[in-house]
């Protein structure tokens, strides 16, 4: 059963194999959990989102088209956070106290990425924690290639720009020199 | 923080978006967990010629790829097992309940049928009946 494909496990689950959902479930329930919890900056949030995906996956599993698993997974979390994250909770909820992620705290890198506009910040998530290639960004988020990346674009130079605040040698070396701007 | 003064004049290249696929090739190998098994196309060396040479592709590449590498999958929040836990307990049990629940879809299919069946016998009796 773990040596199967994610398509495979998925068409066993769609016949009703629970054992299936349960490796599925183990592969990916912490790209969803992260995908959540860097959209919403809140644990809390993160696991109530991640559990209503799971089970929204489970209501949709019949439209389950046979493509890759986890771009149809994290393009049923990104509905269920459009449908299901109020407003108020896009904001640091300091009143319901969820436990603050530790990427929060005293790091400026953290800190940009946190304070970096929404729509950055999902395309920053899903292209580099979660290396999903931009054409699937793009289906995800239900946006076009082009758009997510400028998105990622904006979002990389932000990083880099505090990056280079925190530290005034640039940390990545590129493999070009580049001309002073004109 | 960037301001938009800062980034305007990235844009005035029509190169600039694409740049954005060089990021992963360019990154280090030790952040780039996919590996790259193919050389560059003719395509991409040419562009990779083009952000050598453009003075607005260079900066924007370079911020980029610092952006990239500074963005450490590995200093970044994970989720710890009971989270993971916590999610399945909440879901599993309710789906497992689902799929073990038989469908309703014969029993419907079996009643439309019963009625489907009373109708045209009924239409047939009262035919008869005149």
């Amino acid at each position: 059963m773990t040596a199967a494909t994610d398509e495979v496990l998925m068409r066993s689950y769609q016949q009703g194999n629970l054992q299936a959902l349960e490796t599925l479930f183990a592969r990916h329930a912490r790209a969803v959990y992260t995908f959540f919890l860097y959209t919403t900056l809140s644990g809390t949030a993160a696991e109530r989102l991640s559990q209503l995906a799971w089970l929204e996956a489970h209501k949709q599993r019949a439209s389950y088209d046979g493509s890759q698993f986890l771009r149809w997974l994290l393009t049923i979390s990104a509905q269920v956070r459009r449908e299901h994250e109020p407003p108020a909770a896009k904001e640091h909820d300091n009143k319901t106290a969820p436990p603050v992620p530790p990427f929060l705290t005293d790091n400026p890198l953290d800190r940009a990425l946190a304070a970096m506009a929404d729509s950055y910040r999902e395309v920053l998530v899903l292209h580099r924690l979660l290396q999903l290639p931009f054409d699937d960004i793009a289906a995800v988020l239900g946006a076009t290639e082009a758009a997510v990346k400028n998105r990622a674009q904006q979002g990389y130079v932000q990083l880099a720009e505090v990056a280079q605040k925190a530290a005034p040698v640039l940390p990545v070396s590129s493999n070009s020199q580049p001309r002073p701007m004109p | 923080m960037t301001t938009a003064a800062s980034r305007a004049p990235l844009s005035r290249c029509p190169e600039t978006e694409k740049l954005i696929d060089l990021i992963r090739p360019l990154a280090p190998p030790q952040t780039a967990t996919r590996p790259q098994s193919e050389p560059p196309s003719p395509a991409h060396q040419q562009l990779l010629q083009h952000c050598q040479d453009c003075p607005l592709c260079s900066v924007t590449l370079e911020k980029m790829t610092s952006g990239y590498g500074a963005f450490l999958p590995s200093q970044t929040e994970t989720p710890q097992p009971l989270q993971l836990e916590r999610i399945a307990r909440g879901i599993l049990p309710h789906i497992a309940k689902d799929l073990a629940s038989p469908s309703r879809a014969p029993v419907l299919v079996l009643v439309a049928l019963v009625f489907l069946l009373m109708a045209v016998a009924a239409f047939y009796l009262s035919r008869q009946a005149l």
